[in-house]
């Protein structure tokens, strides 16, 4: 877990250094305006739960991308379609691979480029159990909320960093003796990603 | 309809009977406090009309106004409007949590240890992440929801608009679940306040404008008492505001254009096993609400016209709440004497009764039409699909604590026909069919249909008659127990008086 502190510590230096910089001179539009998209690599920490497990589960580590397209409506509000994934991590023989898609809303509170988002939608899992050949998929929902800052380096261009947090449900993984019942997880991402206006 | 005719005036003066009972449902110190009787009634599912829609004119068919987009905020736009602060928006947001949260180590000694909150239960619950909770239908279906609608209102409050308002329900859901309380956060509740409270906010932002007259001079104080108990943190963010005693021009868009609003009494019988011979008589009273009209009103803000259901009685205190408003509209055909619109919509459904719960919050869309039929009669078609990420339904082999029912996202389609006289419906058929794959639970997937057939007709210009035959079929697929079928027939027969 401390290498997810310091990427959040980074990330959170990073996000916070061009705000406070532009807070005199920001322009009077820097969120998107129109048809917007965007993708986004990083790094995700995975902790699941189960009916019976425990709290102390263990967390996988893995890369995570994201894509997301979408259009704003007004000035503060840009909604989107957002695919996510978190590739092949294992810890105790269990094999893990999460992808998402979801509907997603993204809300600039104020002039700044800063926004926090909100996402609803599906998921899909695929565990490889302890012993057990060939991994069981599994579908389910998602929630997710986060925050970012689209940093402009061109006037179509941003890059920004983000950090989310996904919970999501899918059921019971019923695999021989290795059955979990009622497994939810939740997903922890930070990342960069370049925004394209 | 004007605004400030008599007729709007007497369904305005009705709104506060409506607030008040709204405001005396048995909602406790907190979601986890709400205690519900047992028993039960069925109701439309989101998608439904109310009863009572006016008739668009051809006239008014045939010339579809356009929405002029009014700001939420005090500005030359809105002189009337409450001035726009996000940071009062945040301290009414954190303030609710922490009126929550000391109110429930105040007035529930027994369950103390779970609101005793340190850094530690902080760290802890953001560590280890949320999970699905235990709790009763009635607390995370309705409770929650409710709670979700006060974070919601301090937005709304402070000048903030619906979508604006919806990160402030997002953020009290997500601190309540990590640092509100001392056991771990829950997923189901963080989205049930988030989406539910946007409804439930927003609907009670809307009654509560409904009462509140910022040109009153007289009176003034029970109408901002009442419009309180309907909309308690936007009440108080006015009373610090001191906007209860201040004279100033109201919101241009704080009244609809059309405005209905009917009170249903009678008797349900809800039968077992596919057949009513064994059902027992209920009364009920059923509160219908139609604020706007999805065909008339243009299409500009979210909710600018919504449909409400709120019914007590029928076998459980509190048995519906069924809501569904437009976010988005647009107008796909006009001629002298019908139109069609498309809409995005949002619901919240609350079904609560012995024979089943179900519960949720919806994303829909939808194809409305309307043609005339008359001078006095028309029809009225709606077909929708909705989606809903994570509903709850009453389930076999879910016995956790307080829980009997399942979580799972939703897919369904509704179909909605009505024939409409002298602005009441006389005959309504509806049917409802909805798919859920339960994600925490019991672990099946369950097919729920509903049907509902309604004919009622007007005894006087206020009064009418009228029954309502349905039938609830759920058919639940498990991987490990026997499969079930289930139906539930019910049969109403009710007065209706329109105010």
């Amino acid at each position: 877990m401390r290498r997810i502190h310091l990427i959040a510590f980074v990330l959170l230096l990073a996000g916070a250094a061009p705000a406070i910089a532009q807070t005199a001179s920001e322009p009077a539009s820097a969120h998107p305006a129109g048809w917007w998209g965007g993708v986004g690599g990083g790094f995700s920490a995975i902790r699941f739960a189960c009916e019976g497990c425990g709290e102390e589960q263990p967390v996988y580590e893995s890369p995570a991308a994201v894509v997301a397209v979408g259009r704003s409506i007004g000035s503060r509000v840009a909604f989107g379609v957002e695919v996510g994934a978190a590739f092949p991590s294992s810890k105790n023989g269990l094999k893990v691979t999460a992808s998402s898609i979801a509907g997603m809303a993204r809300f600039y509170p104020s002039q700044s480029p800063f926004y926090v988002k909100f996402s609803l939608g599906l998921s899909r899992v695929r565990v490889a159990l302890p012993g057990e050949t060939p991994s069981e998929i599994r579908n389910g929902t998602g929630i997710a909320f986060g925050a970012g800052y689209d940093l402009r380096v061109h006037r179509s261009f941003a890059l920004t960093p983000y950090a989310g947090w996904y919970m999501s449900a899918i059921g019971d993984i019923a695999s021989g003796d290795a059955a979990r019942h009622d497994v939810s997880w939740n997903t922890w991402t930070f990342g960069v990603g370049l925004t394209i206006f | 309809m004007n605004p400030k005719s008599p007729g709007i005036r007497r369904l305005i003066r009705s709104c506060q009977v409506f607030g008040l009972l709204l405001a005396l449902t048995p909602v406790g110190v907190s979601a986890q406090q709400v205690v519900v009787p047992a028993a039960a009634a069925a109701a439309p599912l989101p998608g439904a009309d109310p009863p009572l829609e006016p008739i668009p004119t051809a006239a008014e068919q045939a010339a579809p106004a356009v929405a002029v987009r009014i700001p939420d905020y005090q500005s030359p736009g809105c002189p009337g409007c409450p001035k726009r602060s996000w940071g009062k928006a945040f301290i009414g947001t954190f303030g609710t949590n922490v009126a929550f949260n000391i109110l429930n180590l105040t007035f529930r000694p027994d369950s103390r240890d779970e609101f005793k909150i340190t850094p530690e239960t902080w760290w802890s619950n953001l560590k280890y992440g949320y999970i699905f909770d235990d709790n009763n239908f009635q607390v995370n279906q309705f409770g929650h929801p409710y709670q979700g609608g006060m974070y919601f209102n301090a937005g709304r409050a402070n000048g903030l608009n619906y979508w604006e308002s919806a990160a402030m329900s997002a953020m009290g859901s997500f601190t309540w679940e990590c640092c509100g309380e001392t056991h771990r956060g829950s997923m189901n509740d963080f989205y049930s306040t988030t989406m539910g409270g946007m409804v439930l906010g927003e609907v009670f932002h809307r009654m509560a404008g409904l009462v509140r007259d910022n040109m009153a001079t007289s009176g003034r104080t029970t109408k901002e008492l009442i419009a309180t108990a309907v909309d308690p943190v936007g009440g108080l963010t006015r009373l610090f505001n001191g906007e209860w005693g201040e004279v100033k021009a109201n919101p241009p868009d704080q009244r609809p254009d059309s405005l209905g609003m009917s009170a249903q009494i009678g008797a349900i019988w809800r039968g077992a096993a596919g057949t009513l011979d064994q059902a027992k008589a209920y009364p009920y009273l059923a509160l219908d609400l139609a604020y706007g009209d999805p065909i008339k009103t243009p299409a500009g803000k979210p909710f600018d016209a919504f449909q409400a259901q709120f019914v007590l009685g029928g076998g459980k205190g509190f048995s519906e709440f069924v809501v569904n408003g437009r976010l988005w509209g647009k107008a796909l055909d006009d001629t002298p004497t019908s139109a069609t619109r498309l809409q995005l919509t949002q619901g919240f459904l609350f079904l609560s009764n012995p024979a089943y719960d179900v519960g949720g919050q919806s994303v829909g869309m939808g194809v409305a039409y309307s043609k005339s039929l008359g001078s006095q009669t028309s029809l009225y078609l709606y077909g929708s699909g909705q989606f809903m990420p994570l509903a709850a339904i009453s389930a076999e082999h879910v016995e956790v604590n307080e829980r009997t029912y399942d979580y799972g996202p939703t897919a369904g389609a509704s179909g909605l026909l009505a024939i409409r006289h002298q602005q009441e419906s006389v005959l309504r058929l509806f049917y409802n069919s909805t798919y859920l794959k339960a994600v925490n639970g019991s672990g099946g997937n369950h097919a729920v249909q509903m049907f509902q057939a309604l004919g009622s007709w007007p005894l006087s210009r206020r009064l009418s008659a009228g029954a309502l035959v349905s039938f609830f079929v759920r058919n639940s697929f498990y991987e490990i127990n026997p499969d079930t079928f289930t139906k539930y027939p019910e049969s109403r027969v009710f007065l209706g008086v329109r105010f």
